[in-house]
């Protein structure tokens, strides 16, 4: 009994450190790669890339914290505060259900692996175009909402394009990242 | 390249209670979707306004106004076609482009989004992201997550500082054949990539390092080694509680008596 309290406190010590610097890389890839969406001034940016590698590599409740709260940082220090709450919701739930998805189905083949990844792909997406069009919505009106929509499924489709293979890559490199996931 | 919003200063919202602003900041946000005549949004975001000019300047008022503008003017294009009822202002034919409820809604939709974006910019403009935090914990924010976000802010410039360093090393090398670099996204991503996993792998190299770190701080046992500090009181806090209820009083009132 003593024994697990003693490692269940040890795993506090390693999922802060885990959410601390998954959350400061999340901030990283949103704020150094942007691609400007010149209508609204906002930014295509790799966010979704380091989500999408927290959920596959840590689980479903890494990403929610690390992506909810480094994309939410980003915003804060890129000077779009007033996104910051809605952006840690949106990305915060994209990065808890991908990972959910990844961990409830199961990926014998490689069929398998790639209609999860489409099917995570789908849910994230909804969720997160949803969460930011519907917000949207009720602070500016939904006709300049619906513009932000083809920019939130884009940055999606770099998440998924880019974070499989950047998943599949550190792993190989760097083995003891299979140890990681909670 | 990682900055944030905060910049020193001596103005009255610097030295204003940062825990009174985090009191403050939702019920402004409420007070904006409110039903509330369009004179009322106007009139409390030029009192937003003023407030900026006077304490921050001129150049912080255009600041987060210059971020924000393309999407006004999307507002203010796309919103009247979704109102076509009441007095058409602009008709082309048959069909009418602008009525004065479609006018109105786009600048309340504007007021509204425009003032939401200024409190939002005071608040990081004049807090220092240490003072928001010990904010957010005496408003019982959990510790660990406080702590979480302290180390990520501190861990931040250093993982900018290695991608700088990382993008440095790789542009030193060239293909053997030395063929002519491709152009285009695809050959911008792939050109990337590699910098991105060696990035993270870096970062998730530094995970045991820190777990270890955070342990011998004692995180996670019952006696901890470690507290967040107070936030000093202001000088004038009575004064800056006083405020804040008058201003709360105020748009109540407003609210209660235009609506």
């Amino acid at each position: 009994m003593q024994n697990e309290t003693r490692h269940s406190k040890q795993k506090l010590a390693f999922r802060i450190a885990s959410i601390a610097i998954l959350t400061a890389i999340t901030t990283v890839f949103t704020m150094i790669v942007r691609i400007p969406v010149m209508p609204t001034r906002g930014y295509i940016n790799f966010g979704d890339v380091a989500i999408f590698f927290t959920a596959l590599t840590f689980g479903p409740f890494t990403a929610l914290a690390a992506g909810g709260l480094g994309t939410a940082l980003a915003d804060i220090l890129g000077g779009y505060a007033q996104w910051a709450p809605i952006t840690f919701f949106a990305h915060g739930v994209q990065g808890l259900l991908i990972g959910l998805v990844f961990k409830m189905i199961k990926k014998e083949s490689r069929f398998q692996f790639v209609l999860c990844l489409l099917f995570s792909f789908a849910v994230g997406t909804f969720v997160m175009a949803g969460t930011y069009f519907v917000t949207g919505g009720l602070m500016y009106g939904f006709g300049a909402a619906v513009t932000e929509i083809p920019g939130n499924i884009i940055q999606n489709v770099a998440g998924v394009v880019i974070g499989t293979p950047l998943y599949i890559a550190v792993r190989k490199a760097y083995p003891p990242v299979d140890g990681f996931y909670w | 390249m990682i900055d944030t919003l905060y910049r020193r200063g001596d103005s009255f919202l610097h030295y204003y209670d940062c825990r009174l602003k985090l009191f403050l900041l939702p019920l402004l946000l409420v007070f904006f979707f409110m039903p509330a005549p369009w004179f009322l949004s106007a009139g409390f975001l030029l009192f937003l306004f003023f407030l900026t000019l006077t304490a921050l300047g001129f150049v912080d008022l255009l600041l987060p106004l210059k971020m924000i503008y393309p999407l006004l003017i999307f507002i203010l294009i796309l919103t009247p076609f979704f109102y076509p009822t009441g007095l058409p202002l602009l008709k082309i034919g048959s069909f009418v482009f602008l009525t004065d409820k479609g006018l109105l809604e786009s600048f309340l939709y504007i007021s509204r989004f425009t003032g939401i974006t200024i409190i939002f910019f005071m608040l990081f403009r004049t807090t220092p992201m240490e003072d928001i935090l010990l904010g957010l914990s005496w408003y019982r924010l959990p510790y660990t997550l406080t702590l979480v976000i302290s180390v990520a802010l501190r861990y931040i410039p250093h993982l900018a500082g290695l991608y700088g360093q990382i993008t440095s090393a790789h542009a030193l090398r060239c293909s053997v054949n030395d063929t002519p670099p491709r152009k285009g996204l695809f050959a911008r991503l792939r050109k990337i990539f590699p910098i991105l996993v060696s990035l993270m792998i870096q970062g998730v190299k530094t995970i045991p390092v820190l777990t270890m770190a955070l342990e011998l701080k004692g995180i996670g046992r019952d006696n901890g080694r470690t507290r967040l500090r107070n936030i000093p009181a202001p000088e004038k806090r009575g004064w800056q509680i006083f405020l804040t209820i008058l201003l709360l009083v105020f748009l109540i009132i407003f609210l209660i008596v235009f609506s």
